[in-house]
């Protein structure tokens, strides 16, 4: 199994992990502006969603149209179990990698 | 303070105007240029419904428009609040087909989010920096989609006979 992830691939699988079940494009915007305090565009965020719909890391479901949104529908995603195990695998890595190194200014 | 003026009901804000009902009737209720949104929602937010006209009243800060003004309802109509229509033809060209009206309108959600936030002129100043930040993604996989780099390369093979 491939436990390449990209950076972006796996802050947003992260955000919508947090976010579940109301995982849809402006959540998991906010969730990445709240939690990494930057402005990911939102066209970054749907092309990472639909890679990672291709690899079948993520599903997507249609919800209802809303006038708010200009009666368009939401989109919302969810992590399938092969994509949990490939973020799982993905950020042990980087632990281990990290583990027993020390960062100049770190905190913990 | 006549009893008339205490009986305010809102019916509608929207863009710096308030909708109210005052004694049975309805006046459109506006803001002064300079004043600004912030004033307004300052004003929602920190009285009770009743209170608000009086207070703008009191600070002579409004002028009462009857919705049955033809120049009222112009600006009424006038002042419908919608994203940019460029910018979501821009969104709509590039963005992959199937995922592009929930692009829309999670970007249309925002935007009434930051409408009622910060006012309509910030809503909109923020959707086309949203938009623009997303030209450059949305170009790439639409080159992407159409095959160009495989245009490219194939070119560039022939061209030097690989």
């Amino acid at each position: 199994m491939t436990t390449t992830l990209k950076q972006t691939e796996q802050v947003v699988m992260l955000a919508i992990l947090r976010k579940q079940p109301d995982a849809y494009g402006v959540s998991i915007y906010e969730e990445l502006e709240k939690r990494l305090d930057k402005e990911v565009p939102m066209a970054t965020i749907y092309a990472t969603l639909e890679t990672l719909e291709k690899k079948g890391f993520v599903k997507s479901k249609q919800g209802l149209a809303t006038a708010e949104r200009g009666g368009r529908a939401k989109m919302f995603f969810e992590i399938t179990g092969k994509g949990q195990a490939a973020l799982n695998a993905s950020l042990n890595a980087l632990d281990r990698l990290r583990a027993g190194t020390k960062l100049a200014g770190a905190t913990a | 303070m006549t009893e008339q003026e205490k009986q305010v009901e809102i019916l509608q804000v929207r863009e710096g105007r308030l909708l109210v009902r005052v004694g049975g009737k309805e006046h459109l209720v506006q803001l002064p240029p300079g004043a600004g949104r912030h004033d307004l929602i300052m004003h929602i937010h920190g009285a009770l419904e009743r209170q608000v006209l009086v207070e703008l009243k009191e600070a002579g800060r409004f002028k009462g428009d009857s919705l049955h003004d033809p120049v009222a309802k112009a600006a009424d109509r006038t002042g419908t609040v919608a994203p940019p229509a460029f910018a979501e033809l821009v969104i709509s060209f590039l963005a992959p087909k199937n995922s592009v009206q929930a692009l829309l309108g999670d970007l249309h959600e925002m935007f009434r989010k930051n409408a009622d936030r910060l006012g309509e002129r910030e809503a909109r100043r923020k959707y086309r920096m949203q938009v623009t930040a997303s030209l450059v993604p949305l170009l790439w996989h639409w080159l992407k989609r159409i095959g160009f780099f495989t245009v490219l390369v194939d070119y560039f093979r022939s061209k030097l006979g690989l």
